[in-house]
């Protein structure tokens, strides 16, 4: 009796699979996010310049560096 | 159930965040400080300029700067490895958490980080003029995007092969593809190279006008430091992430299967039936 259930519930399969309807909009934001906190550790203030001056380039100075990025 | 991998994944990158921070302290920062050093040496002795006014001291630079890029670029790499886990978790016979995430951990190190670094590798201060600073990113930028362009080409081969032929020839295929694109741009894309370097007559012109080379172990020692901390990075977001969204994605086959152990140990087997 308890044996069969056991049985049951290991032979269903797990398919669980995020939807594209679901995903694409997460995919969108969070992804251009993302990005952009590469883009501000990576180069701002570098080969580009949103907010100006040299204050978050020389903060974020060893990482740009040892991340592999260009950094002046 | 995306808001919540998406959480798992920057939890993840947050502590490799950490890790790859530890590495950097550990191996990067003394070459750092050697090319810092290396820098200093020669605007005082060759070019006898005045230094620059600090902005951010170099122990802050080399502690709170250093974790504060380490931890913003793992939580970064963090939360994109969710989203795209998210994109091939449950597709192409990937029903597995753990080895998906390891996967997507493995072709990230070798699409965003190793194979554009091999062509434009990390310089340590004292490396690059200031006036090509534009020119060097955009290329890096470029190398980053046809790899990425690239091994996403090669996964969607990949996908549409295994339908058709064995995983392992599918496998080989889709890596030709990956192969295939990366040899192109590698030889279409211009190398660059501004490492000091002072002439040497028959065997090398001097580059960037230096008339002193930078010592090429601590440049060597420097690379290494930096290819590690990606790989800790890289690794760790795909160990962690893993064991995080197999507790997340897959909750029923743990306790179901100590359950079946049980049960299988309860059975007397010697016992008359």
């Amino acid at each position: 009796m308890s044996t069969m259930s056991v049985a049951l519930r290991e032979s269903t399969p797990i398919s669980i699979k995020i939807p594209v309807r679901e995903l694409m909009p997460w995919a969108l934001f969070t992804g251009v996010l993302m990005l952009f906190l590469m883009y501000i550790v990576g180069a701002e203030q570098g080969a580009s310049s949103i907010l100006g001056g040299h204050m978050l380039h020389e903060w974020v100075h060893d990482a740009r560096h040892l991340l592999g990025f260009p950094c002046h | 159930m995306m808001r919540k991998l998406l959480v798992r994944g920057l939890l993840a990158g947050l502590l490799a965040g950490l890790f790859g921070f530890g590495v950097a302290k550990i191996m990067g920062e003394p070459q750092v400080e050697k090319a810092v050093a290396f820098e200093r040496y020669v605007a005082d002795n060759i070019h006898h300029e005045a230094p620059d006014a600090d902005l951010v001291s170099r122990s802050v630079q080399s502690s709170a700067g250093l974790g504060t890029g380490a931890l913003i670029y793992g939580i970064a790499l963090g939360g994109i490895s969710a989203l795209v886990f998210a994109g091939i978790y449950g597709r192409g016979g990937m029903t597995k958490a753990k080895p998906t995430a390891a996967l997507v951990g493995l072709c990230g190190f070798v699409a965003v980080y190793l194979v554009p670094v091999l062509k434009y590798p990390a310089n340590p201060p004292a490396i690059g003029q200031a006036d090509t600073i534009g020119r060097r990113t955009a290329l890096f930028v470029l190398m980053i995007v046809i790899s990425v362009a690239g091994m996403t080409i090669a996964a969607i081969a990949w996908r549409r092969l295994i339908d058709r032929t064995s995983r392992w020839n599918a496998t080989l295929s889709a890596g030709l593809i990956y192969v295939a694109i990366i040899a192109i741009a590698y030889v279409a894309l211009p190398g660059i190279n501004e490492v000091p370097q002072a002439a040497i007559p028959g065997i090398t012109n001097a580059v960037t006008d230096a008339t002193i080379t930078f010592p090429p172990t601590i440049l060597w020692k420097f690379r290494v430091a930096s290819i590690l901390i990606q790989l800790i990075l890289w690794t760790g977001i795909g160990l962690t992430f893993g064991w995080l969204a197999e507790r997340l994605l897959e909750p029923v086959t743990r306790p179901a299967r100590r359950f079946t152990r049980a049960r299988v140990d309860d059975i007397d087997l010697a016992a008359p039936r």
